[in-house]
């Protein structure tokens, strides 16, 4: 009888086709089992190796056969069950016995659709090649002939305006009696000065409570103790009443989408809010997956996220792509922004965030014309997601660089770019550079931007890379307890060290923004859409943004 | 010797008034007063070796008095200088008799700057020490403006805040950004200084005596002397700036602990105890858990399923034999165990297992895969000659059997060993029903089943040979006896064999309606074998078993439930730890079974071989020994992280890892 297991492998793939191989060393493995235990998707198991040696120590051939069976770490060729190359094997192993290494030889995406069901992950686009903003360079480079400032030594203003800064002819101010006078029954919008970097909306419940207080107390801490003013989004998962009613909520931009999880919290908590939020943020559209709504899949459900969102627990949270009472833009920006402003007396700056897009210029020439709007948020394609379809965040949307650029162009065509701020996002610190990225983005036009996978990367050590590494973040399974609601892993993250190195990334960004902008000359003042200070060695960029071409 | 700046009213350049400096010194004259008149760099590059050269300055001065200033140089000016006196000041000794402006000092090495008034913006920044060379001062008597010191690196600079322009601040905004070495002496309210560059320290006496020693000259060279008193009469007046060493700079760079502290003391009191979620949360939030868990926080937990799937052989046999644990017995020389349980589910181990039957145990056996199946044929055949089980003592309850094919044989052997009377009815007068179709067609040997026939016999049933049940016969069977199963083979209700069923018990479709344990729609009537459905003996007899077992069940007033597990899978077994060995099937006589033995898998069914818990990093698994003489594994969950070695390693797919999901709501 033949073993037919041996000899029909239908279906079955070889290693070489999975994105990241298990180097495993036998000579150096304990046989602890800790990198089984904590391999998020099982892709490695222990097993048991059988040897037939045969050999002849005799001056003749006296052949003498060895079997030997030893226990191995196998990695298993189940595509449900595929390395991510997340590592964490390697990160508790006690030998350095263990690693998986990248193969770009892989065929994930031949074979991740079994059952049907297409591929769907967290992080952002992979897309290893260098982006816009990291072939963007600063050329313009004060010496003589206007003064060069020093980074260390001269007194810088990071600062940018969140919200409308109308001009000062159209304020309503008048001199009576030698006096400047308010009119104030006319609406003055609500201004926030603010870091230029913001960490951008993540929600409790992609983000387990570790991490997302972790950011929230490194925020606070900036504000309070090193006079950094950043702020952050709330994302679309509500906000912890605690945090809603205590002082610090002025740090924090809560977000109303489509899926309206959280707010009839907020709006309880309104009577005893002792301060206003930073701005509100309505969610139209994310870089990472245009066109598609949030989706928080059931097993991040839990009874933490359950009582925040006010939705049962164990089920998949799917927002809409848009809201559901949006006609027009005109009248759905309009009423948006006007209910909200409304809930907090119009002194809270309100502005929508879309996905980049070719339309977003309708979007911006439709809030250029609502007093109201404070100010526009464009996602572009890089930015990251909680979960989304493989195919939207690989293939859907517009790169930041272009469409901030065509927007801040269209309002300094009506003389409006001093007035409404454009915040830009997606792909800031791709590659790590995310004093540069910001920067390059200010000078294009951007009043500031948001962050929202860097701060992971660099403040709780995510995984995730362009190579596709670990992306677990849909699954509830994320090693690292960053994207995950089970306690077991999200307890392995320590919300104090997130929040220290939320400040320590803040503060060297500040002074990397600082490295960047003294030697252009600007201190005091953000130098939003100073462009000719950009250059760039691709021609065809340089036309598209109106930068020089430099070579 | 007079030198002038001007020259038949005429300002002489900076460069000619220099070369009438560098000419009148080379000359010999070494005491020369300058009239100048606004010219760039008066008095520095002077290299009067051994001699003292003196310049008395005044008119008003270019930027960059004395710059470059050698040892041996002194120039006195008799009223305020332009900026940056004393640049890259190489051992000069400079007096201003008013103020200095922007850059006093600035870059400068050695020499000395006394000046009478204050200074202003950046003095004394990028100054320097060589320890070639005594360190530079500078002396100012009133205070200094924005920018002090900025990356100073050296010398001693002293500020004696007399009368000084700004009375709140001596030292002017931002000082000392990005001073490195060097001290400065103080006197006066400071509002701010970088503070992560530089730090006070208090006078030692060393310092103290070198600031009230050289305090002298330098009000001497001022003019203003009547000050010594209130100026050195109070140490305590007076600071001390330096530099932070490079370790006390890296401290205080990092920020360690006090993201740790706000929270305790700032976010926690306002936000509430515990943070933001602490009033959600069930767990201490701020305490992490180790990536490698155990107990609750484990993410995969292993049980020891020993018996809870069926092995395929098993599973695949009609008659529920248990091949598998055939084995394990006979592994362990237990033949007279291994040959009574196999007689628990059927007579005929060598008639139809070791004949008949096609085997579809062996078609199922995991070993398949491997090399070839364990030999259950040959292993049935063995027990041809076995002696049945031990009898036990009479229940009194009487049943009829009604057909001795294969599934009336298997249910009177079953009855009578658990102590029933039988009566068994057959039509014809040999026993063995369609078992006899094997011996014609020359697949069963006659003498086995004669042989295992008288098994049967033995067991004290009573044979009815060549009775076909008539109706009346049926009806007094069913007022005589506790119990009647009937297996009278294919049947037809009006058919031969069935002619005699009574009315009361129902029939569908000409077949006689039953449970899945035989049971008629009369409680103590039973069918079994081809009556129910046409099959293969093991069918029959595997059917036969069920209806004495549920007849059994029925006369003890007991439930009877008949339950199948699941069967375990071939990728279960570690195939691994067997040696590819493909025997033939073997002549009976060539035929050990405790041999064939060793080569079971033993799928699904723990063979102790205690891999498990050897292989047990953590030390999690034990065995334990029960009082029946029977054992388990049992795993320590304050030991065990879940790594599934128990079950990477089990030969016999005993242990299974779950998700540990039950700390997670």
């Amino acid at each position: 009888m033949e073993p037919v297991t041996r000899l029909d492998h239908n279906g079955e793939l070889p290693l070489l086709d999975f994105p990241y191989i298990i180097r495993w060393r036998d000579d150096r493995c304990t046989r602890c089992g800790k990198c089984t235990a904590v391999c998020p998707t099982k892709a490695i198991v222990p097993s048991v190796m059988a040897q037939r040696l045969v050999s002849s120590e005799s001056p003749i051939p006296l052949p003498n056969t060895v079997r030997k069976v030893t226990q191995i770490v196998r990695q298993v060729t189940d595509i449900d069950h595929f390395c991510t190359g997340c590592g964490t094997c390697s990160l508790v192993c006690p030998n350095m016995a263990i690693m998986p290494e990248y193969n770009p030889n892989a065929k994930l995406l031949f074979h991740k659709n079994r059952g049907g069901i297409p591929y769907k992950r967290g992080g952002r686009r992979n897309d290893p090649q260098t982006s816009t903003l990291d072939k963007l360079k600063f050329t313009r480079i004060s010496m003589l002939t206007d003064p060069a400032l020093d980074a260390g030594r001269h007194e810088f203003h990071i600062r940018t305006l969140m919200g409308r800064n109308l001009p000062a002819e159209n304020l309503p101010l008048s001199l009576q009696n030698g006096r400047l006078v308010v009119d104030s029954s006319s609406f003055i919008p609500p201004v926030r000065e603010i870091f230029p970097i913001r960490i951008g909306g993540m929600s409790i419940g992609a983000l387990s409570p570790p991490m997302w207080e972790g950011m929230a107390m490194g925020v606070t801490y900036l504000n309070e103790v090193e006079n950094i003013p950043v702020v952050m989004g709330s994302g679309e998962g509500g906000v912890p009443p605690r945090l809603l009613k205590s002082r610090f909520i002025k740090y924090f931009i809560p977000q109303i989408a489509s899926g309206y999880f959280g707010w009839d919290e907020i709006i309880h908590a309104l009577p005893d809010m002792i301060e206003d939020p930073a701005a509100i943020e309505i969610k139209y559209g994310q870089g990472a997956k245009p066109g598609d709504g949030g989706l928080l899949m059931a097993n991040k459900v839990l009874k933490l996220i359950a009582k925040i969102r006010g939705v049962p627990m164990h089920v998949d949270l799917a927002s809409p792509p848009t809201h559901q009472t949006k006609y027009s833009i005109e009248e759905a920006v309009a009423k948006m922004i006007q209910s909200v402003s409304m809930a907090w007396g119009f002194r809270v700056p309100v502005y929508p965030k879309i996905s980049g897009t070719k339309t977003a210029l309708a979007v911006l020439n439709n809030l250029a014309r609502n007093p109201y709007a404070a100010a526009l948020s464009i996602d572009g394609e890089d930015g990251a997601t909680g979960a989304a379809y493989n195919v939207s965040l690989d293939k859907m949307g517009h790169p930041i660089a272009s469409n901030l650029r065509d927007c801040y162009l269209e309002l300094v065509k009506q003389g409006k770019q001093n007035e409404l701020p454009i915040f830009a996002a997606g792909g800031v610190g791709k590659d790590g550079h995310l004093a540069a990225n910001a920067a390059s983005l200010i000078l294009l036009g951007a009043s500031g931007v948001d962050i929202g996978k860097y701060i992971m990367q660099a403040a709780a050590e995510c995984y995730g890379d362009e190579k596709n590494r670990c992306n677990l973040c849909n699954t509830g399974k994320c090693p690292r307890g960053i994207a995950t609601q089970d306690p077991r892993l999200y307890r392995r993250l320590d919300a104090d060290r997130v929040a220290q190195r939320v400040v320590d990334i803040f503060k060297s960004a500040e002074t990397e923004l600082k490295k960047i902008f003294a030697p252009m000359g600007r201190s005091t003042q953000l130098p939003i859409g100073m462009s000719d200070g950009l250059g760039v060695s691709d021609k065809a960029i340089a036309d598209r943004l109106s930068i020089s071409y430099v070579c | 010797m007079i030198i002038h700046g001007t020259i038949e009213k005429k300002r002489i350049s900076s460069q000619r008034l220099e070369e009438n400096i560098q000419e009148a010194i080379k000359n010999g004259n070494l005491n020369l007063e300058i009239k100048a008149q606004g010219q760039h760099g008066i008095g520095g590059r002077i290299w009067p070796h051994e001699n003292k050269v003196t310049l008395k300055v005044s008119g008003p001065v270019g930027q960059r008095l004395g710059a470059m200033g050698m040892p041996g140089t002194e120039i006195i000016v008799n009223k305020s200088v332009s900026d940056d006196v004393g640049w890259l000041n190489c051992g000069a000794k400079i007096t201003v008799l008013g103020d200095a402006t922007n850059g006093a000092h600035n870059a400068g090495a050695q020499g000395i700057l006394y000046v009478q008034g204050s200074g202003g913006a950046r003095c004394d920044t990028m100054t320097k020490q060589n320890p070639r060379f005594a360190p530079l001062q500078s002396w100012y008597f009133r205070d200094v403006g924005d920018s002090f010191a900025e990356f100073k690196a050296g010398g001693i600079a002293v500020v004696c805040g007399v009368n000084p322009r700004n009375p709140e601040n001596v030292l002017g905004y931002r000082p000392c950004v990005g001073m490195v070495g060097g001290t400065i002496y103080v006197r006066g309210p400071i509002q701010e200084f970088t503070a992560n560059t530089v730090h006070i320290v208090p006078l030692e006496d060393s310092d103290w005596q070198w600031l009230t020693d050289n305090m002298k000259p330098f009000l001497q060279a001022i003019k203003r002397t009547k000050y010594l008193e209130s100026i050195t009469s109070n140490k305590n007046e007076w600071q001390k700036i330096i530099a932070l060493s490079p370790s006390e700079k890296s401290k205080s760079r990092k920020t360690s602990h006090t993201v740790r502290d706000f929270r305790r003391h700032v976010w926690e009191k306002e936000v509430g105890k515990d943070g933001i979620f602490g009033d959600m949360l069930p767990n201490p939030p701020f305490k992490t858990l180790p990536y490698i868990g155990t107990g609750n926080n484990r993410l995969l937990a292993p049980t020891w399923q020993n018996k809870t799937t069926m092995p395929p052989c098993a599973g695949a046999c009609p008659a529920d034999i248990p091949s598998a644990q055939r084995f394990a017995l006979l592994h362990v020389g237990k033949f007279k165990e291994a040959a009574d349980l196999v007689f628990e589910y059927s007579p005929f181990p060598a008639s139809v297992c070791g004949a008949v039957c096609p085997n579809m145990c062996m078609k199922a056996c995991t070993r398949k895969y491997h090399d070839v199946p364990l030999d259950i044929k040959t292993l049935g055949r063995t027990e041809e000659n076995s002696a049945a089980p031990e009898i036990n003592p009479s229940t009194g309850h009487k049943i009829a059997i009604i057909g001795a094919g294969p599934a009336g044989l298997t249910a009177a052997w079953i009855l009578a060993i658990r102590g029933h009377s039988i009566d068994l009815y057959e039509a014809e007068n040999r026993l063995g029903g369609k078992l006899w179709d094997a011996v014609d067609k020359g697949k069963l040997n006659q003498k086995t089943l004669e042989n295992e026939v008288n098994r049967i016999k033995s067991t004290g049933i009573n044979i009815i040979p060549e009775n076909l049940v008539a109706p009346r016969q049926f009806e007094k069977i069913c007022q005589d006896y506790d119990g009647v199963i009937i297996t009278c083979g294919v049947q037809k209700k009006h058919g031969l064999g069935l002619r005699f069923l009574s009315t009361d018990i129902e029939c569908i479709d000409g077949k006689v309606k039953n449970t899945h344990s035989g049971q008629t729609s009369n409680p103590k009537i039973f069918v079994a074998g081809d009556v129910i459905s046409r099959g293969l003996p093991p069918h029959a007899i595997g059917q036969a078993r069920k209806s004495a077992l549920a007849l059994t069940a029925f006369l003890q007033k007991e439930e009877y439930s008949y339950t199948t597990l699941p069967t375990i899978l071939p990728k279960a077994m570690k195939s691994d730890y067997f040696e590819v060995d493909p025997q033939q099937i073997k002549p009976l006589e060539k035929f050990f079974p405790q041999e064939e033995a060793q080569r079971c898998f033993s799928c699904g069914l723990c063979r102790d071989c205690r891999i498990c818990e050897l292989s047990c990093h953590s030390k999690a698994i034990s065995r334990e020994s029960q009082a029946d003489g029977s054992f388990k594994y049992v795993v320590d969950e304050s030991r065990c992280i879940g790594c599934g070695f128990c079950a990477g390693l089990c030969p016999c797919g005993i242990w299974v890892m779950h998700e540990n999901r039950q700390d997670l709501e």
